[in-house]
């Protein structure tokens, strides 16, 4: 038994000091509810990357359901990442609020998006990535890598009914993670709390012959 | 000698005493009791911690959200109606605050400020945690479910680097106040056998032995009249020199019906998770789109936070304001205050409580039990598209749930009666009963009502 609670307690240490290493969490930390919302043409597309928007890989899925709700299903789906153009400012002027369901304390990129039926910018210098749908319907998502942080252009295109409608949305890629942190923080106090324990327990012990 | 004392050969359904069966006695005396069920949980735990904190980002592809709020979660008041809290012996944080304290723990004495108002800290902290789920999407949000799981290990691990033996537990886990006040309706009950502990003044259980440590939630078996914090740890039957400790089976709800020092705080408590289930049951409904859109117009703001907030208070409340109506109304045809007829019935809503909270989270392990496979397998590399997590139909669960609000509404209907009789001696029984029992048949009407309409997924 005493061996086995020497075993998990290791195995305790592993995993926290596997919660502080940093590149890891980098790597795959995230929400899983849309961020950023818009409503076009009767269709609700749900945005939000797995990543937090970071600089690097991000994976980024979409979700669109019609005005009932449901799920759109086999839609082609495209996204086109570029930096914000400074032009586009006053145009963005209209932002909503960001999603009840993310976790307000974790700095989150304020959204700013603005939602248009028109025909899909043939100007564009990047081209745009396809989305694949994942096991979810109507939830479609790309893996791709930012190259700098500050305020992205995220232009949503998908054809539905033989049209091709597109959701513009603007997201702040942040270059370090909010979230390493809190980790970081809950290990320092952990570890502080054990060791203030610890020294106390030392000092508390009566020195034999008092 | 002693053990000539103990009740022999009792049928078990009949209280007799399970310790009877020579393989529940020797599991119970094992030195590997419970720590064989105790530690592969722990390691369960951190696999879940290692899905939450660095998995996939989105809930319903995370093994840790299926695992935590899918399964555990709904199985946690099931488990607390058959064996009372036995999930807190093998709970993992209650495993880490050991281990800290068994290293380096300065075990000093419970703080006073704890002791007196440890309930009230476990009302608020767990109407905080839920309105905290609902405002930055804990349950949705595989990361924010890790730091809740982190703050709660931060918790334990103060609570076990100073302070003697479970503290956190037994004062601060709001999970704790929620079993303590559910394992009162269990079918599970451990006690001193009184004629036994009469004569005794060792005081092992207690205090503990070489065999085992002394009770972990400070209980004194000898005095035991509630089973809300014992977590059936073993520990006093290894301890016990006289054999003097009895495990048996009661029927659903029957402590409910002698509580001897019924608290205000706990009363309270059985309101407010009445209300929390309401707000659960709202928030995943298909009209809570329209309801929110609604207030959004009354309070003239978009925040979720503020209309969230709104919402719960009104959910809460509403319990509440009803339990303190109908003490009211008894009040005027008993001699009792209206604070003491809350105290004494606010025990009386828990059996439906029970009922509402296991209803509710039915839908979750039912409607969608399948996604804990599901997500399993990308473990593994392997994804599963377009398929059903639900392992029943819809109509089966609503089946299910209505089945568990009337028994719900049984066991709160009787508590109220067993409490009034046990309480009246000046013939104002049923005076004291009928107001009450119009509480349980609205707030019953209320939980059925919800769960007739369709409701949102979380996975």
């Amino acid at each position: 038994m005493k061996r086995f609670l020497h075993v998990t307690t290791i195995l305790f240490v592993m995993v926290t000091l596997l919660f502080a290493s940093p590149t890891t969490v980098l790597a795959n930390e995230g929400d899983g509810e849309p961020q950023f919302e818009m409503e076009v043409n009767g269709y609700h597309v749900g945005l939000f990357s797995e990543n937090e928007w970071i600089k690097g890989e991000n994976t980024i899925v979409i979700r669109i359901a019609d005005s009932m709700g449901m799920p759109v299903r086999d839609a082609d789906v495209e996204i086109l990442l570029t930096p914000k153009v400074v032009e586009h400012t006053e145009e963005d002027a209209h932002s909503v609020e960001p999603s009840h369901n993310t976790m307000s304390g974790m700095d989150m990129g304020e959204p700013q998006p603005e939602a248009s039926k028109v025909p899909v910018q043939e100007e564009e210098v990047a081209a745009p990535l396809a989305m694949t749908e994942s096991h979810e319907h109507g939830e479609y998502t790309v893996t791709t890598h930012l190259e700098s942080s500050g305020e992205q252009d995220v232009q949503v295109f998908f054809h539905v009914n033989g049209e091709m409608l597109q959701v513009n949305f603007v997201v702040d890629v942040t270059g370090t993670s909010s979230k390493t942190m809190v980790l970081w923080g809950f290990v320092l106090i952990n570890v502080g709390l054990v060791t203030s324990a610890g020294v106390l327990k030392k000092q508390s012990i009566p020195v034999k012959g008092n | 000698m002693a053990s000539e004392l103990k009740p022999q050969n009792r049928n078990i359904l009949a209280g007799g005493n399970l310790l009877q069966i020579k393989a529940i006695d020797r599991l119970m005396r094992s030195k590997w009791f419970p720590g064989i069920i105790q530690w592969p949980t722990l390691l369960l735990f951190m696999l879940i911690m290692f899905q939450l904190l660095l998995g996939p980002g989105s809930a319903h592809d995370n093994l840790g959200t299926a695992l935590t709020w899918v399964l555990w979660w709904p199985l946690i008041p099931i488990i607390f109606l058959f064996l009372g809290r036995f999930w807190c012996a093998i709970c993992p944080f209650a495993t880490i605050n050991d281990l800290v304290q068994k290293f380096v723990g300065n075990n000093r004495p419970v703080p006073r400020f704890l002791k007196k108002y440890g309930i009230w800290i476990i009302d608020v902290l767990f109407i905080f945690i839920t309105w905290s789920d609902h405002v930055w999407g804990v349950v949705e949000n595989p990361f924010g479910s890790g730091v809740l799981m982190l703050m709660l290990t931060t918790g334990v691990i103060a609570s076990g680097s100073f302070f003697e033996r479970r503290t956190f537990c037994r004062y601060v886990c709001f999970l704790g106040g929620l079993s303590g006040n559910y394992a009162r309706t269990g079918m599970l009950a451990l006690r001193g056998t009184p004629e036994i502990c009469a004569t005794c003044t060792a005081a092992s259980c207690y205090k503990g032995t070489e065999k085992a440590p002394g009770c972990p939630l400070f209980e004194f078996p000898k005095n035991m009249t509630s089973n809300a914090n014992c977590v059936i740890c073993a520990d006093c039957i290894k301890n016990c020199p006289n054999d003097s400790i009895q495990l048996t089976v009661r029927q659903p709800t029957k402590e409910l019906w002698f509580i001897r020092k019924p608290k205000m705080e706990e009363a309270f408590l059985s309101a407010v998770i009445m209300g929390i289930v309401f707000v659960q049951n709202v928030t995943m409904l298909e009209v809570w789109t329209g309801m929110l859109q609604w207030l959004e117009r009354v309070t003239g703001t978009t925040n979720y936070a503020i209309t969230f907030s709104i919402t719960f208070a009104i959910s809460i409340i509403i319990p509440v304001a009803l339990l303190g109506f109908a003490s009211w109304i008894a009040a005027k045809l008993n001699k009792s205050s209206l604070v003491e007829n809350f105290t004494r019935f606010g025990y009386t809503i828990i059996a439906l409580d029970v009922a509402g909270h296991i209803a509710h989270n039915l839908f979750h392990l039912l409607a969608e039990g399948k996604s804990i496979f599901y997500t399993a397998l990308t473990l593994f590399g392997q994804e599963i598209h377009g398929a059903s997590p639900a392992l029943v139909s819809m109509d089966i669960i609503q089946i299910l749930q209505y089945g568990l609000i009337a028994l719900g509404f049984v066991g709160s209907l009787y508590t109220a009666y067993r409490i009034a009789r046990n309480n009246q001696t000046n013939g104002k029984v049923w005076g004291t009963f009928v107001p009450f029992a119009a509480l349980i048949v609205v707030l019953t009407i209320m939980n059925v009502y919800l769960f007739m309409l369709p409701m949102a997924m979380r996975m």
